[in-house]
Protein backbone atom coordinates (compact mmCIF):
# COMPACT_ATOMS: atom_id res chain seq x y z
CA UNK A 1 0.00 0.00 0.00
CA UNK A 2 1.31 3.45 -0.92
CA UNK A 3 2.13 6.06 1.71
CA UNK A 4 0.80 9.47 0.81
CA UNK A 5 0.67 12.82 2.47
CA UNK A 6 1.44 16.47 2.36
CA UNK A 7 4.97 17.84 2.69
CA UNK A 8 3.65 20.40 5.14
CA UNK A 9 2.62 17.52 7.43
CA UNK A 10 5.48 15.09 6.94
CA UNK A 11 8.52 16.95 5.70
CA UNK A 12 10.99 15.71 3.13
CA UNK A 13 13.77 15.24 5.71
CA UNK A 14 11.39 13.07 7.75
CA UNK A 15 10.40 11.11 4.65
CA UNK A 16 14.04 10.44 3.82
CA UNK A 17 14.79 9.43 7.40
CA UNK A 18 11.87 7.00 7.25
CA UNK A 19 12.97 5.55 3.89
CA UNK A 20 16.61 5.26 4.95
CA UNK A 21 15.97 3.66 8.34
CA UNK A 22 13.42 1.31 6.83
CA UNK A 23 15.81 0.46 3.99
CA UNK A 24 12.89 0.97 1.66
CA UNK A 25 12.90 0.23 -2.06
CA UNK A 26 10.49 1.99 -4.36
CA UNK A 27 9.58 5.30 -5.95
CA UNK A 28 8.98 8.55 -4.11
CA UNK A 29 7.00 11.10 -6.10
CA UNK A 30 6.80 14.74 -5.11
CA UNK A 31 4.05 16.67 -6.82
CA UNK A 32 2.95 20.26 -6.54
CA UNK A 33 0.23 21.31 -8.99
CA UNK A 34 1.13 24.95 -8.52
CA UNK A 35 4.66 25.51 -7.32
CA UNK A 36 4.77 28.77 -5.38
CA UNK A 37 8.19 29.69 -6.65
CA UNK A 38 7.69 29.08 -10.38
CA UNK A 39 3.93 29.13 -10.78
CA UNK A 40 4.20 25.94 -12.82
CA UNK A 41 3.29 22.35 -11.93
CA UNK A 42 6.15 20.51 -10.25
CA UNK A 43 6.85 16.79 -10.42
CA UNK A 44 9.84 14.74 -9.36
CA UNK A 45 10.41 11.01 -9.04
CA UNK A 46 13.12 9.62 -6.79
CA UNK A 47 13.98 5.95 -6.87
CA UNK A 48 15.40 4.26 -3.81
CA UNK A 49 16.90 0.85 -3.23
CA UNK A 50 17.31 -0.32 0.36
CA UNK A 51 17.09 3.25 1.61
CA UNK A 52 19.63 4.61 -0.88
CA UNK A 53 18.80 7.10 -3.63
CA UNK A 54 19.69 5.50 -6.98
CA UNK A 55 18.01 7.76 -9.55
CA UNK A 56 15.84 10.83 -9.93
CA UNK A 57 13.94 12.53 -12.73
CA UNK A 58 10.75 14.10 -13.93
CA UNK A 59 9.72 11.39 -16.39
CA UNK A 60 8.82 7.71 -16.35
CA UNK A 61 9.78 6.71 -19.90
CA UNK A 62 13.32 5.51 -19.06
CA UNK A 63 14.80 8.27 -21.18
CA UNK A 64 15.95 10.69 -18.49
CA UNK A 65 19.51 9.44 -18.01
CA UNK A 66 19.97 8.82 -21.73
CA UNK A 67 19.00 12.42 -22.46
CA UNK A 68 21.57 13.67 -19.93
CA UNK A 69 24.28 11.56 -21.55
CA UNK A 70 23.30 12.72 -25.06
CA UNK A 71 23.25 16.37 -23.99
CA UNK A 72 26.91 16.04 -23.09
CA UNK A 73 27.73 14.50 -26.43
CA UNK A 74 28.94 11.28 -24.83
CA UNK A 75 26.99 9.00 -27.16
CA UNK A 76 28.35 8.55 -30.66
CA UNK A 77 26.35 7.16 -33.56
CA UNK A 78 28.51 4.06 -33.44
CA UNK A 79 27.45 3.33 -29.89
CA UNK A 80 23.78 4.15 -30.33
CA UNK A 81 22.63 0.64 -31.36
CA UNK A 82 24.47 -0.81 -28.36
CA UNK A 83 22.80 1.75 -26.11
CA UNK A 84 19.39 0.72 -27.37
CA UNK A 85 20.14 -2.88 -26.39
CA UNK A 86 21.54 -1.90 -22.98
CA UNK A 87 18.35 0.01 -22.13
CA UNK A 88 16.48 -3.30 -22.10
CA UNK A 89 18.89 -5.03 -19.75
CA UNK A 90 18.25 -5.65 -16.10
CA UNK A 91 21.48 -3.98 -15.01
CA UNK A 92 21.94 -0.28 -14.19
CA UNK A 93 22.73 1.47 -17.46
CA UNK A 94 25.74 3.24 -15.95
CA UNK A 95 27.37 -0.03 -14.94
CA UNK A 96 26.99 -1.43 -18.44
CA UNK A 97 28.30 1.74 -20.08
CA UNK A 98 31.32 1.72 -17.77
CA UNK A 99 32.10 -1.95 -18.33
CA UNK A 100 31.98 -1.40 -22.11
CA UNK A 101 34.29 1.60 -21.81
CA UNK A 102 31.66 3.96 -23.22
CA UNK A 103 31.67 6.06 -20.04
CA UNK A 104 34.38 6.61 -17.44
CA UNK A 105 33.83 6.61 -13.65
CA UNK A 106 34.26 10.41 -13.50
CA UNK A 107 31.56 10.85 -16.11
CA UNK A 108 29.20 8.64 -14.12
CA UNK A 109 29.88 10.66 -10.98
CA UNK A 110 29.04 13.83 -12.87
CA UNK A 111 25.84 12.30 -14.20
CA UNK A 112 24.84 11.18 -10.71
CA UNK A 113 25.58 14.64 -9.38
CA UNK A 114 23.38 16.28 -12.00
CA UNK A 115 20.66 13.66 -12.07
CA UNK A 116 20.35 12.98 -8.36
CA UNK A 117 22.19 15.42 -6.11
CA UNK A 118 21.16 18.61 -7.82
CA UNK A 119 17.55 17.56 -8.36
CA UNK A 120 17.00 16.00 -4.96
CA UNK A 121 18.73 18.74 -2.99
CA UNK A 122 16.54 21.33 -4.68
CA UNK A 123 13.47 19.44 -3.45
CA UNK A 124 14.13 20.66 0.05
CA UNK A 125 13.16 24.15 -1.17
CA UNK A 126 9.68 22.97 -2.17
CA UNK A 127 7.26 24.62 0.21
CA UNK A 128 3.99 22.92 -0.66
CA UNK A 129 3.12 19.69 -2.35
CA UNK A 130 2.13 16.10 -1.93
CA UNK A 131 4.29 13.02 -1.67
CA UNK A 132 3.61 9.43 -2.50
CA UNK A 133 5.82 6.44 -1.89
CA UNK A 134 5.13 3.19 -3.72
CA UNK A 135 7.13 0.19 -2.61
CA UNK A 136 5.87 -2.28 -5.15
CA UNK A 137 7.65 -1.01 -8.25
CA UNK A 138 10.47 -2.29 -10.41
CA UNK A 139 13.47 -0.02 -10.36
CA UNK A 140 14.19 1.57 -13.76
CA UNK A 141 17.66 0.22 -14.56
CA UNK A 142 17.79 2.55 -17.58
CA UNK A 143 17.75 5.53 -15.22
CA UNK A 144 20.44 4.23 -12.89
CA UNK A 145 24.10 5.17 -13.07
CA UNK A 146 25.05 2.40 -10.66
CA UNK A 147 25.91 4.98 -8.01
CA UNK A 148 23.81 5.63 -4.95
CA UNK A 149 23.70 7.66 -1.77
CA UNK A 150 21.91 6.99 1.53
CA UNK A 151 18.73 9.03 1.68
CA UNK A 152 19.88 10.67 4.90
CA UNK A 153 23.15 11.83 3.35
CA UNK A 154 21.11 13.46 0.63
CA UNK A 155 19.09 15.13 3.37
CA UNK A 156 22.23 16.49 4.95
CA UNK A 157 23.38 17.99 1.67
CA UNK A 158 19.96 19.38 0.86
CA UNK A 159 19.44 20.98 4.25
CA UNK A 160 22.90 22.50 4.33
CA UNK A 161 22.09 24.42 1.17
CA UNK A 162 18.59 25.41 2.27
CA UNK A 163 18.30 29.19 2.53
CA UNK A 164 14.73 29.61 3.74
CA UNK A 165 13.86 27.41 6.72
CA UNK A 166 10.37 28.70 7.31
CA UNK A 167 8.78 25.54 5.89
CA UNK A 168 10.56 23.51 8.55
CA UNK A 169 10.20 26.00 11.38
CA UNK A 170 7.66 23.94 13.34
CA UNK A 171 9.82 20.82 13.03
CA UNK A 172 12.92 22.35 14.58
CA UNK A 173 13.94 21.25 18.08
CA UNK A 174 13.05 23.61 20.90
CA UNK A 175 15.72 25.89 22.36
CA UNK A 176 15.09 24.36 25.78
CA UNK A 177 15.63 20.79 24.53
CA UNK A 178 18.81 18.81 24.89
CA UNK A 179 20.31 16.29 22.53
CA UNK A 180 21.51 12.76 23.12
CA UNK A 181 23.74 10.79 20.78
CA UNK A 182 21.98 7.62 19.66
CA UNK A 183 24.59 5.97 17.48
CA UNK A 184 27.54 3.99 18.68
CA UNK A 185 30.83 3.41 16.98
CA UNK A 186 32.53 5.56 14.42
CA UNK A 187 30.71 8.44 12.78
CA UNK A 188 30.16 7.57 9.14
CA UNK A 189 28.98 11.00 8.07
CA UNK A 190 31.14 14.03 7.51
CA UNK A 191 29.80 16.90 9.61
CA UNK A 192 30.37 20.60 9.13
CA UNK A 193 31.87 22.80 11.84
CA UNK A 194 28.68 23.73 13.68
CA UNK A 195 27.30 20.21 13.41
CA UNK A 196 30.53 18.81 14.86
CA UNK A 197 30.43 21.27 17.74
CA UNK A 198 26.81 20.43 18.53
CA UNK A 199 27.57 16.72 18.26
CA UNK A 200 30.24 17.25 20.90
CA UNK A 201 27.70 18.82 23.24
CA UNK A 202 24.99 16.21 22.67
CA UNK A 203 25.27 14.65 26.12
CA UNK A 204 21.97 15.70 27.61
CA UNK A 205 23.38 18.33 29.91
CA UNK A 206 23.46 21.40 27.64
CA UNK A 207 20.30 22.65 25.99
CA UNK A 208 20.30 24.26 22.55
CA UNK A 209 20.01 27.77 23.97
CA UNK A 210 23.13 27.23 26.08
CA UNK A 211 24.90 25.66 23.10
CA UNK A 212 24.22 28.81 21.09
CA UNK A 213 25.65 30.95 23.87
CA UNK A 214 28.66 28.72 24.32
CA UNK A 215 29.41 28.47 20.61
CA UNK A 216 28.51 32.12 19.95
CA UNK A 217 26.23 31.06 17.12
CA UNK A 218 22.66 32.35 16.57
CA UNK A 219 20.08 30.03 18.15
CA UNK A 220 18.37 29.51 14.77
CA UNK A 221 21.59 28.12 13.32
CA UNK A 222 21.97 25.77 16.28
CA UNK A 223 18.37 24.60 15.89
CA UNK A 224 18.88 24.00 12.17
CA UNK A 225 22.11 22.10 12.68
CA UNK A 226 20.54 20.08 15.49
CA UNK A 227 17.60 19.26 13.20
CA UNK A 228 20.04 17.96 10.60
CA UNK A 229 21.67 15.70 13.17
CA UNK A 230 18.25 14.48 14.29
CA UNK A 231 16.91 13.60 10.85
CA UNK A 232 20.03 11.72 9.85
CA UNK A 233 19.63 9.60 12.96
CA UNK A 234 22.68 10.71 14.91
CA UNK A 235 20.98 12.33 17.89
CA UNK A 236 17.56 12.52 19.47
CA UNK A 237 15.87 15.58 20.91
CA UNK A 238 14.85 15.29 24.53
CA UNK A 239 12.41 18.05 25.45
CA UNK A 240 12.83 19.88 28.69
CA UNK A 241 9.88 20.87 30.82
CA UNK A 242 8.99 24.20 32.28
CA UNK A 243 8.96 23.32 35.96
CA UNK A 244 7.27 26.27 37.61
CA UNK A 245 8.00 25.18 41.17
CA UNK A 246 11.22 23.36 41.90
CA UNK A 247 10.70 20.35 44.12
CA UNK A 248 13.41 20.14 46.74
CA UNK A 249 12.70 16.48 47.42
CA UNK A 250 15.82 14.39 47.90
CA UNK A 251 14.39 11.84 45.51
CA UNK A 252 15.06 14.02 42.48
CA UNK A 253 18.56 13.50 41.10
CA UNK A 254 19.80 16.61 39.33
CA UNK A 255 22.87 16.61 37.15
CA UNK A 256 24.97 19.74 36.84
CA UNK A 257 22.11 21.89 38.00
CA UNK A 258 20.58 21.71 34.56
CA UNK A 259 16.90 20.72 34.34
CA UNK A 260 17.43 18.51 31.31
CA UNK A 261 19.39 15.88 33.16
CA UNK A 262 16.73 15.10 35.74
CA UNK A 263 15.82 11.47 36.15
CA UNK A 264 12.89 10.71 38.37
CA UNK A 265 13.91 8.35 41.12
CA UNK A 266 12.17 4.94 41.10
CA UNK A 267 11.65 5.24 44.88
CA UNK A 268 8.75 7.62 44.21
CA UNK A 269 6.85 4.73 42.70
CA UNK A 270 5.09 2.16 44.89
CA UNK A 271 5.91 -1.47 44.28
CA UNK A 272 3.27 -3.47 42.44
CA UNK A 273 3.04 -7.13 43.38
CA UNK A 274 2.61 -9.98 40.93
CA UNK A 275 -0.62 -11.03 42.61
CA UNK A 276 -1.98 -7.53 42.03
CA UNK A 277 -1.03 -7.69 38.37
CA UNK A 278 -2.46 -11.16 37.88
CA UNK A 279 -5.71 -10.13 39.56
CA UNK A 280 -5.90 -7.09 37.31
CA UNK A 281 -5.27 -9.08 34.14
CA UNK A 282 -7.85 -11.68 35.18
CA UNK A 283 -10.39 -8.97 35.94
CA UNK A 284 -9.80 -7.25 32.60
CA UNK A 285 -9.93 -10.46 30.57
CA UNK A 286 -13.32 -11.21 32.10
CA UNK A 287 -14.60 -7.87 30.90
CA UNK A 288 -13.83 -8.53 27.25
CA UNK B 1 -1.21 1.14 40.20
CA UNK B 2 -0.84 4.18 37.98
CA UNK B 3 -1.10 4.06 34.24
CA UNK B 4 -0.48 7.14 32.10
CA UNK B 5 -2.08 7.56 28.71
CA UNK B 6 0.13 9.81 26.63
CA UNK B 7 -0.12 10.62 22.97
CA UNK B 8 -0.47 13.10 20.19
CA UNK B 9 -3.28 15.60 19.83
CA UNK B 10 -6.46 13.91 18.68
CA UNK B 11 -5.13 10.38 19.18
CA UNK B 12 -7.93 9.55 21.60
CA UNK B 13 -6.43 9.82 25.08
CA UNK B 14 -9.52 11.24 26.79
CA UNK B 15 -11.78 8.87 24.86
CA UNK B 16 -9.60 5.90 25.87
CA UNK B 17 -9.98 6.71 29.56
CA UNK B 18 -13.67 7.51 29.26
CA UNK B 19 -14.30 4.18 27.52
CA UNK B 20 -12.80 2.05 30.26
CA UNK B 21 -13.22 4.03 33.47
CA UNK B 22 -15.82 2.83 35.95
CA UNK B 23 -16.22 6.35 37.25
CA UNK B 24 -17.13 9.44 35.31
CA UNK B 25 -13.86 10.71 34.04
CA UNK B 26 -12.58 13.79 35.78
CA UNK B 27 -11.61 15.83 32.79
CA UNK B 28 -10.18 19.28 32.28
CA UNK B 29 -11.47 19.93 28.80
CA UNK B 30 -11.32 23.50 27.67
CA UNK B 31 -11.71 25.33 24.42
CA UNK B 32 -8.56 25.00 22.42
CA UNK B 33 -6.97 28.30 21.49
CA UNK B 34 -3.56 27.45 20.03
CA UNK B 35 -2.66 25.33 17.02
CA UNK B 36 -4.65 22.52 18.65
CA UNK B 37 -7.79 24.48 17.77
CA UNK B 38 -7.19 23.63 14.12
CA UNK B 39 -7.59 19.97 15.05
CA UNK B 40 -10.25 19.96 17.74
CA UNK B 41 -12.68 22.31 19.34
CA UNK B 42 -11.79 21.30 22.89
CA UNK B 43 -8.71 19.75 24.39
CA UNK B 44 -7.43 18.58 27.75
CA UNK B 45 -5.55 21.34 29.48
CA UNK B 46 -4.37 19.65 32.65
CA UNK B 47 -5.17 15.96 32.76
CA UNK B 48 -7.91 13.33 32.65
CA UNK B 49 -8.42 10.81 35.40
CA UNK B 50 -10.25 7.50 35.38
CA UNK B 51 -10.32 4.43 37.59
CA UNK B 52 -10.83 0.68 37.47
CA UNK B 53 -11.39 -1.08 40.80
CA UNK B 54 -11.16 -4.86 40.95
CA UNK B 55 -10.86 -5.82 44.59
CA UNK B 56 -10.47 -4.50 48.12
CA UNK B 57 -7.85 -1.76 47.93
CA UNK B 58 -7.02 -2.76 44.38
CA UNK B 59 -7.49 -0.20 41.67
CA UNK B 60 -5.90 0.93 38.46
CA UNK B 61 -5.68 4.71 38.21
CA UNK B 62 -5.47 6.02 34.70
CA UNK B 63 -4.16 9.48 33.96
CA UNK B 64 -4.27 11.20 30.61
CA UNK B 65 -1.68 13.80 29.69
CA UNK B 66 -2.61 17.25 28.42
CA UNK B 67 -3.51 17.66 24.79
CA UNK B 68 -1.19 20.43 23.70
CA UNK B 69 2.33 19.88 22.52
CA UNK B 70 3.97 21.59 25.46
CA UNK B 71 5.83 19.60 28.08
CA UNK B 72 4.86 21.64 31.11
CA UNK B 73 4.94 20.87 34.82
CA UNK B 74 1.83 18.68 34.55
CA UNK B 75 3.85 16.06 32.67
CA UNK B 76 6.30 15.83 35.51
CA UNK B 77 3.52 15.43 38.08
CA UNK B 78 1.80 12.74 36.03
CA UNK B 79 4.79 10.58 35.26
CA UNK B 80 6.46 10.90 38.65
CA UNK B 81 4.63 7.94 40.15
CA UNK B 82 3.53 6.19 36.99
CA UNK B 83 4.19 2.46 36.70
CA UNK B 84 3.61 2.18 32.98
CA UNK B 85 2.29 4.17 30.06
CA UNK B 86 0.65 3.73 26.74
CA UNK B 87 1.52 6.06 23.89
CA UNK B 88 -1.43 6.60 21.58
CA UNK B 89 -0.65 7.58 18.00
CA UNK B 90 -3.23 8.46 15.36
CA UNK B 91 -2.40 6.47 12.23
CA UNK B 92 -3.77 9.07 9.83
CA UNK B 93 -1.85 12.05 11.19
CA UNK B 94 1.82 11.71 10.16
CA UNK B 95 2.39 15.34 11.12
CA UNK B 96 2.20 14.18 14.74
CA UNK B 97 4.77 11.39 14.48
CA UNK B 98 7.59 13.79 15.28
CA UNK B 99 5.85 14.85 18.47
CA UNK B 100 5.26 11.19 19.37
CA UNK B 101 9.01 10.62 19.08
CA UNK B 102 9.61 13.56 21.37
CA UNK B 103 7.20 12.13 23.93
CA UNK B 104 9.08 8.82 23.85
CA UNK B 105 12.45 10.54 24.20
CA UNK B 106 11.14 12.59 27.09
CA UNK B 107 9.58 9.64 28.89
CA UNK B 108 12.48 7.25 28.35
CA UNK B 109 15.02 9.74 29.64
CA UNK B 110 13.04 10.71 32.73
CA UNK B 111 11.32 7.47 33.75
CA UNK B 112 12.38 4.03 32.62
CA UNK B 113 9.01 2.30 32.84
CA UNK B 114 7.36 -0.24 30.53
CA UNK B 115 5.19 1.10 27.75
CA UNK B 116 3.33 0.01 24.67
CA UNK B 117 2.28 1.87 21.55
CA UNK B 118 -1.44 2.06 20.80
CA UNK B 119 -2.32 2.95 17.23
CA UNK B 120 -5.71 4.57 16.75
CA UNK B 121 -7.76 5.71 13.75
CA UNK B 122 -6.50 2.81 11.67
CA UNK B 123 -9.80 2.87 9.80
CA UNK B 124 -9.38 6.50 8.71
CA UNK B 125 -8.41 7.59 5.23
CA UNK B 126 -4.68 7.98 4.80
CA UNK B 127 -3.88 5.77 7.79
CA UNK B 128 -0.34 4.42 7.80
CA UNK B 129 0.31 0.74 8.50
CA UNK B 130 1.60 -0.36 11.93
CA UNK B 131 4.93 -1.30 10.41
CA UNK B 132 5.43 2.11 8.87
CA UNK B 133 4.31 3.93 12.00
CA UNK B 134 6.84 1.97 14.07
CA UNK B 135 9.51 3.01 11.62
CA UNK B 136 8.41 6.64 11.66
CA UNK B 137 8.65 6.53 15.46
CA UNK B 138 12.24 5.39 15.19
CA UNK B 139 11.87 1.67 15.88
CA UNK B 140 14.20 0.07 13.40
CA UNK B 141 15.34 -3.01 15.28
CA UNK B 142 12.61 -5.67 15.60
CA UNK B 143 14.20 -7.04 18.76
CA UNK B 144 14.22 -3.70 20.50
CA UNK B 145 10.62 -2.57 20.18
CA UNK B 146 7.75 -2.28 22.61
CA UNK B 147 4.51 -4.11 21.81
CA UNK B 148 2.29 -2.31 19.32
CA UNK B 149 -1.49 -2.67 19.51
CA UNK B 150 -4.11 -1.37 17.12
CA UNK B 151 -7.13 -0.12 19.00
CA UNK B 152 -10.24 1.96 18.75
CA UNK B 153 -10.44 4.32 21.72
CA UNK B 154 -14.25 4.20 21.50
CA UNK B 155 -14.31 0.42 21.66
CA UNK B 156 -14.21 -1.01 25.16
CA UNK B 157 -12.91 -4.41 24.15
CA UNK B 158 -9.91 -3.10 22.25
CA UNK B 159 -9.10 -0.59 24.98
CA UNK B 160 -9.19 -3.35 27.61
CA UNK B 161 -7.08 -5.62 25.41
CA UNK B 162 -4.47 -2.90 25.14
CA UNK B 163 -4.33 -2.50 28.93
CA UNK B 164 -4.03 -6.29 29.29
CA UNK B 165 -1.16 -6.24 26.78
CA UNK B 166 0.54 -3.51 28.78
CA UNK B 167 0.12 -5.40 32.05
CA UNK B 168 1.51 -8.59 30.53
CA UNK B 169 4.45 -6.65 29.15
CA UNK B 170 4.94 -5.06 32.57
CA UNK B 171 5.06 -8.49 34.21
CA UNK B 172 7.48 -9.73 31.58
CA UNK B 173 9.80 -6.79 32.14
CA UNK B 174 9.53 -7.14 35.89
CA UNK B 175 10.51 -10.79 35.81
CA UNK B 176 13.50 -10.14 33.56
CA UNK B 177 15.07 -7.56 35.92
Amino acid sequence: MAITGSLSEFSLPEIFQFLDQGQKTGILTIRDPLNLQTGKPFLRHIWLQNGRVVAAGDRLDNQGLVKLIEQRGWITDAVRPELKRLLQENVPLGINLKSLGILQPDQLKLLFSVQVLRQVCSLFQVETGQFRFDAKVDLPKAEMTGLSLPATETTLMGLRSLKDWKILQNKLPEPASTLFIIVSGQLYLRLDTVETQIWGLANGSVNLKKMAEQLQVPIQKVQQAAFRLIVVGLVEEVPDIDVGVVNDSEDIMVTDGSPSGQVISPSERTEVSNSFLQSLVGFLQNKV
Amino acid sequence: MRLVVAGTVGAGKSTFIRTVSEIDVVDTDRRATDETAEIKHKTTVAMDFGRLSFGPNMALHIYGTPGQQRFDFMWDILIRKAHAFILLVAAHRPQEFRYARRILSYMNRRVQIPYIIGITHMDCEGAWSSENIKLALGFVDEKNQPPVIVLNADNRDTVIQSIVALMQYYMQRKSSV
